[in-house]
């Protein structure tokens, strides 16, 4: 959980400094634990949607004045969260003024889209299990190239270790994932 | 994952970067905010009437709601009577909530389709009772859609007689109608399944015909995403939540936007009949907006 929480404040970080590519990781990273915090909260995985959407625009939009010395970034990502819930609650409706602030096109939900909400909520304690029991430099390799989405010569760059280590850890980490998540499946 | 996130990681992206690329440019003395506000006030300052005016019509935000009173709810083109009625006198409910929604108004309104929340049920509870014309509400078929000038909109669905030209209701049919419902104000009902596709539900309110501003709303069918609205030279556009939109106005409730211009979700636009072109056959207004084809 505290590598979680390092690589959430990174993450934004990097992208106050001008990287676009940290804040779709960090979207990625923390989509599914956001979907099951808000699926918890209202039941309805339409709404969890529209909320999840709010809440990373908000994110987005917020992201230059976030301070890591007042708290982790996924504190702050939750309180942001926690906002939009409330919102939500006192207007009836879920707001969309930082997606229009965005300029974002509305998108239709579809079924699919609310089987994957679902999906992910329930996922999300198990994927976190999993990802917590894997050895630190698996863990580490898989979020960098799987969530993160980078070049596996800046991840062995990063790690100080050759492309092809890091190639191996990533194909391990992910197989020991499959195994832990096919078993509780 | 799937299309709506995939959907949403992309435009994602294309905001990052541009945010990014906004950090990265040095700001120009033009491009920081207040110096970009004291150039707005100047431009005020010197702007001919014609922009004051253009301006001075909108009032999305105003911190007080304007006084209102009687609201009125049409489905035709402005200046019609058919089908558009005041709000009469309350009489006593007469039918019980059997009925069911037509479907293909319940295809055209997600808002109806959801489930209800806590939120659908309005905090003044002589709302429900005093529905417009002495209707029946149907249970579990009120849905709140938005907030105007701090008044809640609710949408619901009432049996009763089907409002008709003059509004002389005693003979008239029962049927299960679409009725907005306006939180410390009235409302009104009457539309079916084409006029909801046409023209969909607008009405305004405010205190009679010398009142210095009013609210006005519509209740649009799903394949909108924003409505476009022209008073004179000056147009804005709305999103469009829960099918509705609505904004304040600095007119009369008697004076309505001069056009409404539809833009669907794939892009297309559609201009609403009645202010500035004759309505289009029925067939056309069927595949301009295209009925949900979903399981709700």
């Amino acid at each position: 959980m505290e590598a979680m929480r390092r690589d959430a404040d990174r993450l934004l970080e990097r992208f106050a400094a001008g990287d676009p590519d940290a804040f779709v990781a960090f979207y990625r990273q923390h989509l599914p634990a956001i979907l099951g915090w808000f699926l918890r909260r209202t039941g309805d995985p339409e709404v969890t949607a529209d909320l999840a959407a709010e809440t990373f625009c908000a994110a987005l939009l917020a992201a230059p004045r976030y301070r890591p010395d007042k708290g982790s970034a996924l504190s702050w990502l939750y309180a942001i969260a926690g906002h939009k819930l409330a919102d939500s609650r006192r207007h009836g409706i879920v707001e969309a003024r930082a997606r229009r602030r965005l300029a974002l096109t509305p998108l239709p939900i579809d079924d699919d889209d609310v089987a994957y909400v679902t999906e992910m909520a329930a996922l999300e304690p198990a994927l976190d299990d999993a990802l917590r029991a894997l050895a630190p430099a698996q863990r580490d390799a898989v979020v960098a190239r799987v969530v993160e989405d980078r070049p596996y010569g800046e991840i062995a760059e990063r790690m100080q270790c050759s492309e092809l280590v890091v190639r191996q850890r990533v194909a391990r980490g992910l197989q020991a994932l499959r195994g832990r998540l096919g078993k509780r499946a | 994952m799937t299309g709506y996130f995939d959907g949403l990681e992309q435009q994602l992206r294309g905001a990052a970067e541009a945010r990014a690329q906004a950090v990265a440019r040095p700001a120009r003395w033009w491009r920081r905010r207040r110096n970009l506000a004291i150039l707005g006030v100047l431009a005020l300052g010197v702007a001919t009437p014609a922009v004051s005016r253009v301006t001075g019509v909108w009032h999305p935000d105003v911190a007080q709601p304007p006084p209102l009173g009687v609201a009125t709810v049409s489905a035709t083109p402005p200046g019609s009577t058919s089908g558009s009625c005041a709000t009469a006198p309350q009489t006593p409910a007469q039918a019980r909530a059997r009925a069911r929604i037509d479907p293909h108004v319940l295809a055209q309104l997600a808002v109806l389709r959801r489930p209800q929340r806590p939120t659908d049920l309005p905090a003044h509870g002589r709302l429900l009772e005093s529905h417009p014309f002495g209707q029946t509400l149907v249970s579990r078929t009120v849905r709140y859609v938005g907030s105007v000038a701090q008044q809640r909109y609710y949408l619901a669905v009432v049996v009763g007689p089907q409002p008709r030209a003059g509004c002389s209701l005693r003979h008239a049919p029962r049927k299960a109608q679409l009725c907005v419902m306006i939180q410390g104000a009235s409302g009104g009902c009457g539309i079916g399944p084409i006029g909801l596709r046409r023209y969909g539900i607008d009405g305004s309110s405010g205190r009679g015909r010398q009142a210095r501003s009013s609210v006005v709303y519509e209740i649009v069918p799903d394949a909108v995403a924003t409505a476009t609205v022209r008073y004179g030279p000056s147009t804005r556009s709305f999103a469009v939540h829960d099918n509705f939109y609505g904004y304040v106005v600095a007119l009369p409730p008697t004076r309505r936007p001069d056009a409404v211009t539809w833009t669907l979700r794939d892009g297309r636009r559609y201009r609403v009949p009645g202010y500035e072109q004759p309505a289009p056959p029925p067939a056309s207004a069927h595949e301009i907006v295209p009925p949900h084809r979903g399981s709700g």
